[in-house]
This record gives structure tokens, C-alpha cells and sequence, in this order.
């Protein structure tokens, strides 16, 4: 195992020009559908799934998975512009980048982000080929106490989100979490809060409530709010570039997030999501002006952006080693594999080293050329906003019925982000905010599944939460933490009352 | 606002946040319960519902106090802007109950007319220009780019 | 309304058969219960994409995935009766779902069933830890430690949970269900340790028994399949009453004229006969079947027979 001679193999396959054509095609059009908020790179790969029959299959990967990390990069361009995240890493995103806009500073934030992305994937790159196997092993020894404990982790990391009281934070953690139960248990089978809606026996759709609590209910805020309210966005490379102060800020930042999301990365099933909250929590406990978090703090766009690049990266690990897909575009690249008859299991690495390694080396050429592409993009997305936002807000509303009626055709969809918009602006108005709603939603089912399934293999013992070592620990963390809330919270009352 | 005594939005936010506590905790409890070995399905709804109530009365609670009116200190007071709630409301209704039956082209029509009225009085040739360079693009980007099964009208059924 | 059209038009033009005999005239819809690179899709894109090219219409795969699939078979089972909707399902939303829940749809009336396009087996597999080789000895370890170890499911009522369930009922046992969402999840869950066994496609188990991670002990296939032709069935082994067999079918729906049905039942055996087609299904560790309709559906009269004394056994039933 040389790894020498397998980046020269992964380098002869992935600069040969059909290899690099079809990197470029993946990459364009994962930038273009990660700017689309709900699109996502799910429907581009399903889409192109048919197609991939009459590629060979590493080239056809490479090109999947460039939608895919393609995608990671265009998703925060929505979420800082017009407060549209498409997903649960974007929406953490939203937090200081949606106010960097506000404050005439959208150039800076997309150019960052950029940057932190860049930085985060090639991290995750560099784990992925130097230390895939370990890793997947570290992995693979995760059971479900210590998922169950990482989740109690991240939620804790999402109460400390929000700007006010911590109170507000949890309550809108369990929220979430009650959210997620909606659906078919999956233990049992039986309905939960479906009340005899057959679309709401899969539970509800990220997209839509995401969309709703977030941009529907920004629309409504905005849409009579006069032009003179706005900042003026000016178009030039002085408006964009990030400050000397900026870059002090934001490249520490890149460097523990990045941390952050290639750990989290590996575990299947939550890890980017997790490690782009997390991220976040980590950058507002050591930053000096926590305070300027939720108001457009550079950190707080950058740390995030690159956990989650990272963990799009090093979420290719389970996948290909173990066969256990992070997530479900991940197992549609899977599915891709299949379609050519390669068996995705531990033994692929051996069995396929030109497939592995030229995937390797691609993500390395894909991302210079998103760093490439994404750059001269930025001009033109700072643009959109220089159109008035009374005919501006139309078409923000169009675009995200549509994204959230294509993810499963349903107009049940559009209806659901009706009601989580009019949720979304009511909570806006009882200043409840909806990023930890988001995360609690996600992990709820997860968190569910793995304490009913850790209760079930320990016969009904609560121990094995603190027997298990890693799972103990990540507890000990998550109680530190929220220690610290509390405290920090009791100090910020005092000096309040003073 | 220095005179004041409580934080009105913590005391109504606490209180929601109870009833919806209160509300899980009735419909979980319909479910099967289950013991610590094999929770059923209501086990975890009725928990997030205890917690709920725990906290929204805390937040309610916290609300009342002098402190929680300087904690969070009257905003810059955003009021509900009802008639934006009402007209983005109709839009998307509007867009949900077109999209299938008359496609894609009506459906925006229907949106872009409706949610216009949420910025002022209506001004029917803008609104038809916007609704026609919308109805374009939208269906230039997503079924012409990205094909997907939106057709641009659709039979009535 | 369409009804009243098509019936109209009917009449005009002499009789239903003129209609059905004509079919297809215009794109032809396939729904499939789940997302884009799942088994079944897979399957149903390989048989539309060689419908269209013999038949001359579009045939359009609909992604319709939700309710274990049940969402999919209820678009065919509303559909009008004029073969443009079909339908690529899983057992499930014909044969066991309907035992254990309310569905908008009946499948003995609201669907017509074609044929089964592919099957394949089971792979009863265990972990390394438990020692064991054969299912002889692995049934009396369990019938030592009844209630002792777990397995890993794909989900409430899937088969890979009905499949264990049947194990546990004929070979008088009790082993605890640990239910996960996909199959890579479950086997992984096998390999780690945390479950001790399962039942699982043969394309999820073979890449960890290669490498020795976990012992495959038995199928479930009435005969050896070539995709696990070393593994021997139950009924070597002395287990008769298991056999269970994740097969996708293509189904129509309700009151489709015989025409149609004929001629989609041939056009498909001819598909499924093509060397072509059967080395991609061998390369998914799947097996064409294809036999006639009326087969069909006296098999699936047999399945819900079989499965209502598992669904009964292990208190799923409605």
C-alpha cells in the first residue's frame, strides 16, 4: 500500500480527458443546482442517473460525486443572499451570513464561503486518501449509544444558536424533535401525528419546513419594508474582498471547522449536519465577542461552510469502504456503482484501486475548478439583490414552491410550506428562532431510533450510555457545555440587572 | 422602555410552547407506551411533551420577571404586517391548487399577482410583466434545464 | 370523467378492444415505490427503457417513493384502466402491507397483476462471534438461548423482518428484532457486533462474507440461486416451511383490458429472455422470472397465505 504509487494511478485516471470533462460537467452542474435552495444535488444525480448506463463507471462517479460536493458549495449562495437554505448545513449558514448581506456585505460573505469551502474540502481529501481504512474503522466501532450520545452533543451545540435567552433554544430543540416524530415509527409501524394524511406517513420534508420558517416567513417581513431600508450592493472587487481583519478572523475559523466536519464526516447517517452546527457552537464558546454572533460575524460563515465541505469529503469513507452511505445522495452514487455491476463493500478500495483513487484525485481538480468557477459567479449572484425587492420577492416565492414541489412531486409540499412560513413569521414575532428547530428535526428521528435500539440490545439497562467509553465522553462534553450555557447565561442576567 | 416590568413575547412564546407540549403529550399518549426496553411509539413524543410544558412554563415564567424585560429589550418592535401575511398566504395557496391542475404558467400568474399585493396597492401591468418574465425564466430553468415534470399548462381535470 | 370518455370513445369506435388493441398509443407511465438507484427502480428503468424501444411509445419512469411503496401501487390502483400506468412494486404493497394497515387501495380489485420481472433470495448471515457454521447448529444455539440475540432488519415488515420472523417460528425459537433503515446499516450492524444476525439481498451480504467478516448459513430461496449457488437453501438444511423471496413484479391496474395485458405480459417475457437484460439482472444478484399473469396471481394468492400465519405469529397483524 503505497501511497505514492496509488495517487499516480488516481492522477492517470482522473486527469485523462473524458475523466476531466466529466469532473468539469459534475461540478458546473452541482454549482448551479446547490444555488436552486430544494433542488439539491438529489434530483441532478437522479436525473442523471439513466444517463451514467453509457459512461463507464468512474467516470460516471466522478461526475456524481462533483454534483455533489459541486452542490455544497453553491448551497450557502441562497441562504446568505435571501435567506433560503435548502438544507440543515445551509440554514446554519444563514445565521451570520444573511446579515453580512444585510449589512452591504453579501460580496464578502460568498467570497469566504468560497475560500472556507476550498480550504475545508481539500482537508477532507487529504483524510480520505491518507487514512480511509482507520478511519472507516473508527467508524464502524460506533454503535448506537454513541450515536445517541453524539446527538445529545449536537443538540446541545444548536440550543446555543439562537441570540436570546438559551430557554428559547432548547424549546425550539424539542420542537424540532416533536417535528421529526411525524411519520410512520419506524420500530413499531405505527402512525404518528398523521392523522390520516398518507403524505405525512413519511413525515414531513426538510425542504419544505426549512423554506418556510426561513424564507417564506423572510418574505413576509420584507416585502413592504420601503427600498431605502436597503443597502446599497455595490458590484466591484473592493466590495468584495475580505478585509486584512477579516482574514485574521476567518482563517482560524476554516481550520477548526474543517477539524470539526472531516471527524464528523465519517459517521453515516447525521455527520455533516451535526458537524456544521457543532462548527458553529465551537467558534461562539472561544470567540472573545460572542455577542456579535446572529449578526454577521465572519466566523460564523466560514467555520460552518468548511465543516461541512470537509465532511462532504470525508463522507465518501464509509461509503466506499464500509458500503454504508452517509447519506441518501450518497447512496444513490451507490446505486450508480450497481447499475455497473461493482459491489460497493469493504474490499472495493482492492478490487477497484483506479475507481478509488481517480475519485480521489478528481475531488482535488473538482475543487480547484469550483474555487475557479465560483469566483467570477459571485459578481453576479451580489447583482440579484441590486433588483428591487418588491419584484425580487415574487420570484423568490416561485422558486421555492417549485424546489419544494420537485423533491417529490408533491403538492402536499407546497401547502406545507405554506403553513411553516405562516409558523416561522409567528415565531419571528415571539422571537423564537428557527436553526435549532432545524437540527432538533433532523436528529430527532435518529436520536430516537438509537436510544429505543441501544435500549433494546442492552435489555432495558440505561448504563451503557456511560460503560461505553466514547459515548460517555461525548456526554461528559455535551453536560460541560451545557454548564457553560447555563453559567454564561446567569452571568449575562446580572450583568443585565445591573 | 426602562419602566418595563415584563417581556411579553417570553410570557405568549412559554405559554404556546406549553399548549404544544400539552398537546403532544395527549396525542403520544394514544400510543403505545412501551417500557425502558421496548419503548413504543409514544414513549418519545410523550417525554418531548413533559419537557415542552417544562420549559415553556420556565420561558413564561422568566418572562414575568424585570429581569427578561431587560434581557431582551424591547425590539425594534416588529409588529405583524398582516396584509403581507394575507396576500403571500393567497399566493401560495393559489400556487398549490394551479400548479397540477393548470400548470405551471397559470400557477405563477396566480403567485406573482396575489403575493404583489403584499408591497402596495395593485398595479396590474407590472404584474403582468413580472408574471410573464418569471413564468419564462422559471420554465426555462426548471423544465427546459432541469426537466422536471412541470408542463407549462396543463388540461384541467 | 376520463371514464365516461374513454367508454364514449369505445363506443364509437365498435368496441374496447379496438382501444386496447392499438395500445400503446401514447407515453406510458411506470411508477416506482422508491428513489432514483434503488433495486426497484433500477428494474423499472431497465424494463421501460426496452419497453420504449419495442414498442415505439415513451415509457416514463415516475419516482413516487413513500409508505414502504404503497404510495406508488395507489397511483396505478387510481389510474383509468387503459394500461398507460403501470406500476414496478415490491411484495409489500400487494401481499403484507395490506395485513397490517389501512390503505386507500385494495389490491385484489384495484390492481392487476402482470409478472414477476426478477427475484432473489435471502441470505441468512451470522457474525463471525457466534461460531456457529451450519444452520443446524446455528438453530440449536438458539434454541438454547431463546430471546439471548439479536437481528437486524431493514424495517417493520419488510421482508428481511418477516424472513427472521418466519425462521423463529418454524424452527420454534424466540430472537429479538433490532430494526434499521437500510440494508448496508443492517449488515453493518452484523459485522460490528452489535446485532448477531440477519436476513439480507444477496448484493449486501456477499461483499462482507468475501472478506470474512460474517458466515452466510442458509438462503431462503425455494431453490439455489446462482448469485449464492454455495449457500444451500432451508429445505437442504431441514427448515421446509422458509422461503421468502424479495421479488419486484410489474402490475396494472384494475379492469385493464385482457389485450393490454397479453400483450405487455409477452412483450416483457421477450425482454427478461434477452441475454443482455439477464446478465445485468445476474449483475444486481437478481434472477428473471416472467411467468404468465394467471401464474402470478395464484402465486400471490400462495405468498398471502404464507405470510398472514408470520404477520399473525409475530402480533403485526392490523
Amino acid at each position: 500500500m503505497d501511497l505514492f504509487s496509488n495517487l499516480s494511478l488516481g492522477l492517470a485516471t482522473a486527469l485523462s480527458p473524458s475523466a476531466l470533462f466529466f469532473c468539469f460537467a459534475g461540478v458546473t452542474l452541482g454549482t448551479l443546482i446547490g444555488v436552486l435552495p430544494g433542488i439539491g444535488a438529489m434530483a441532478a444525480i437522479a436525473m442523471l442517473l439513466p444517463l451514467t448506463y453509457h459512461v463507464p463507471p468512474t467516470e460516471a462517479l466522478i461526475m456524481l460525486a462533483g454534483i455533489y460536493y459541486g452542490a455544497q458549495y453553491g448551497g450557502s449562495t441562497a441562504s446568505i443572499l435571501l435567506r433560503l437554505p435548502g438544507t440543515a448545513q445551509a440554514a446554519v449558514v444563514t445565521l451570520d451570513g444573511y446579515p453580512m448581506t444585510q449589512s452591504g456585505r453579501a460580496g464578502v460573505a460568498l467570497f469566504i464561503t468560497t475560500i472556507a469551502s476550498f480550504v475545508g474540502s481539500m482537508i477532507g481529501v487529504i483524510l480520505l486518501a491518507g487514512f480511509a481504512p482507520v478511519l472507516a474503522q473508527v467508524a464502524g466501532a460506533f454503535r448506537a449509544p454513541e450515536y445517541f450520545a453524539l446527538m445529545v452533543l449536537g443538540l446541545v451545540a444548536a440550543a446555543m444558536l439562537g441570540q436570546g435567552t438559551p430557554l428559547r433554544g432548547l424549546i425550539m430543540v424539542v420542537a424540532g424533535l416533536l417535528l421529526g416524530t411525524v411519520g410512520t415509527d419506524l420500530q413499531s409501524g405505527t402512525f404518528r401525528f398523521v392523522f390520516g394524511e398518507q403524505m405525512l406517513t413519511d413525515g414531513l420534508g426538510l425542504v419544505a419546513v426549512a423554506m418556510g420558517l426561513f424564507g417564506v416567513s423572510e418574505v413576509i417581513a420584507n416585502a413592504a419594508r420601503p427600498p431605502s431600508e436597503r443597502p446599497d450592493y455595490r458590484v466591484n472587487w473592493r466590495a468584495m474582498l475580505p478585509t486584512r481583519a477579516d482574514w485574521r478572523r476567518a482563517l482560524p475559523a476554516m481550520g477548526r471547522g474543517s477539524a470539526v466536519g472531516a471527524g464528523f464526516g465519517t459517521l453515516p447517517g447525521t455527520g455533516s449536519s451535526i458537524a456544521s452546527f457543532v462548527s458553529y457552537a465551537v467558534e461562539k464558546r472561544i470567540s472573545r465577542r460572542p455577542e456579535e454572533f446572529g449578526k454577521g460575524a465572519i466566523e460564523g460563515v466560514t467555520a460552518p461552510e468548511s465543516a461541512n465541505n470537509a465532511a462532504a469529503q470525508t463522507a465518501f469513507i464509509p461509503t466506499l469502504t464500509l458500503g454504508v452511505p452517509g447519506d441518501a445522495v450518497l447512496a444513490l452514487m451507490l446505486g450508480a456503482l450497481i447499475l455497473h455491476g461493482i459491489i460497493p463493500g469493504p474490499g472495493l478500495i482492492e478490487q477497484q484501486p483506479s475507481l478509488f483513487w481517480g475519485l480521489v484525485v478528481s475531488f482535488v481538480i473538482g475543487n480547484l475548478m469550483l474555487v475557479v468557477l465560483n469566483l467570477p459567479l459571485i459578481g453576479l449572484w451580489v447583482s440579484i439583490l441590486r433588483i428591487p425587492y418588491r419584484l425580487l420577492y415574487p420570484a423568490v416565492l416561485i422558486f421555492i414552491c417549485i424546489g419544494v414541489y420537485s423533491v417529490r412531486n408533491a403538492v402536499f409540499d407546497v401547502w406545507l410550506v405554506l403553513v411553516f412560513g405562516l409558523v416561522g413569521y409567528g415565531m419571528r414575532l415571539l422571537r423564537f428562532e428557527p436553526a435549532p428547530l432545524i437540527l432538533g428535526f433532523i436528529l430527532g428521528p435518529l436520536m430516537e431510533q438509537y436510544l429505543r435500539r441501544s435500549m433494546s440490545i442492552a435489555r432495558g439497562d440505561p448504563m451503557v450510555f456511560l460503560e461505553r467509553p466514547m459515548s460517555a465522553s461525548f456526554l461528559a462534553v455535551a453536560a460541560g457545555l451545557a454548564l457553560w450555557i447555563i453559567v454564561s447565561g446567569l452571568r449575562r442576567h446580572k450583568g443585565a440587572g445591573r | 422602555m426602562s419602566e418595563a416590568r415584563l417581556n411579553p413575547r417570553a410570557v405568549a412564546g412559554g405559554l404556546l410552547a406549553t399548549a404544544l407540549g400539552v398537546f403532544a403529550m395527549w396525542e403520544g399518549s394514544g400510543y403505545a407506551i412501551g417500557s425502558i426496553r421496548r419503548m413504543g411509539p409514544g414513549w418519545f413524543p410523550l417525554a418531548l411533551g413533559v419537557l415542552l410544558v417544562a420549559l415553556g412554563l420556565a420561558l413564561a415564567l422568566w418572562g414575568l420577571t424585570r429581569h427578561a424585560a431587560r434581557a431582551e429589550p424591547g425590539p425594534e418592535s416588529e409588529s405583524a404586517d398582516w396584509r403581507a401575511l394575507a396576500a403571500i398566504t393567497a399566493g401560495l395557496a393559489a400556487f398549490a391548487a394551479l400548479i397540477e391542475r393548470a400548470g405551471l404558467v397559470p400557477a405563477v400568474f396566480a403567485l406573482v399577482a396575489l403575493a404583489s399585493l403584499a408591497a402596495g396597492p395593485p398595479r396590474p401591468l407590472r404584474v403582468l410583466a413580472l408574471a410573464a418574465a418569471i413564468s419564462a425564466l422559471s420554465w426555462a430553468v426548471f423544465r427546459l434545464g432541469l426537466g422536471l415534470p412541470l408542463p407549462a399548462f396543463a388540461f384541467w381535470r | 370523467m376520463k371514464k365516461l370518455i374513454a367508454l364514449t370513445l369505445a363506443a364509437t369506435l365498435g368496441s374496447g378492444a379496438a382501444l386496447a388493441d392499438d395500445w400503446p398509443s401514447r407515453t406510458v407511465t411506470v411508477t416506482v415505490g422508491f428513489g432514483p438507484g434503488s433495486t426497484p427502480d433500477l428494474m423499472a428503468r431497465l424494463i421501460a427503457e426496452n419497453l420504449q424501444e419495442r414498442l415505439g411509445q415513451p415509457f416514463v419512469v415516475d419516482n413516487r417513493p413513500g409508505a414502504g411503496g404503497n404510495i406508488a401501487l395507489d397511483a396505478v390502483a387510481q389510474a383509468d384502466p387503459d394500461g398507460y400506468t403501470l406500476g414496478v412494486t415490491i411484495p409489500g404493497p400487494l401481499i403484507v402491507n395490506p395485513m397490517r394497515m389501512e390503505l386507500m387501495y385494495d389490491p385484489s380489485t384495484d390492481i392487476r397483476p402482470v409478472t414477476i420481472l426478477g427475484t432473489q433470495p435471502s441470505v441468512l448471515m451470522v457474525s463471525t462471534e457466534l461460531g456457529v457454521s451450519t444452520l443446524p447448529e446455528l438453530i440449536a444455539l438458539l434454541q438454547e438461548n431463546p430471546g439471548e440475540f439479536n437481528y437486524s432488519s431493514i424495517g417493520v415488515g419488510s421482508i428481511s423482518h418477516l424472513a427472521m420472523e418466519m425462521i423463529a417460528l418454524e424452527s420454534g425459537t424466540e430472537i429479538e428484532h433490532i430494526p434499521y433503515t437500510s440494508s448496508p446499516e443492517a449488515v453493518q450492524a452484523v459485522v460490528n457486533g452489535e446485532v448477531q444476525m440477519a436476513a439480507m439481498p444477496p448484493l449486501a451480504v456477499l461483499p462482507q462474507a468475501e472478506e470474512g467478516n460474517v458466515v452466510m448459513i442458509a438462503q431462503t430461496a425455494a431453490e439455489r440461486m446462482p448469485v449464492v449457488a454455495d449457500v444451500p437453501t432451508f429445505a437442504e438444511e431441514g427448515l421446509t416451511g422458509v422461503q421468502a423471496e424479495a421479488w419486484m413484479a410489474l402490475a396494472a391496474t384494475g379492469g385493464t383490458p385482457d389485450a393490454v395485458i397479453e400483450r405487455l405480459y409477452a412483450e416483457v417475457r421477450a425482454i427478461l429472455d434477452m441475454p443482455e437484460v439477464q446478465e445485468r439482472l445476474a449483475g444486481w444478484g437478481m434472477a428473471p422470472v416472467g411467468m404468465p399473469p394467471a401464474e402470478f396471481e395464484a402465486r400471490i394468492a400462495e405468498e398471502t397465505t404464507r405470510w398472514q400465519a408470520v404477520v399473525d405469529a409475530a402480533g403485526l397483524a392490523r
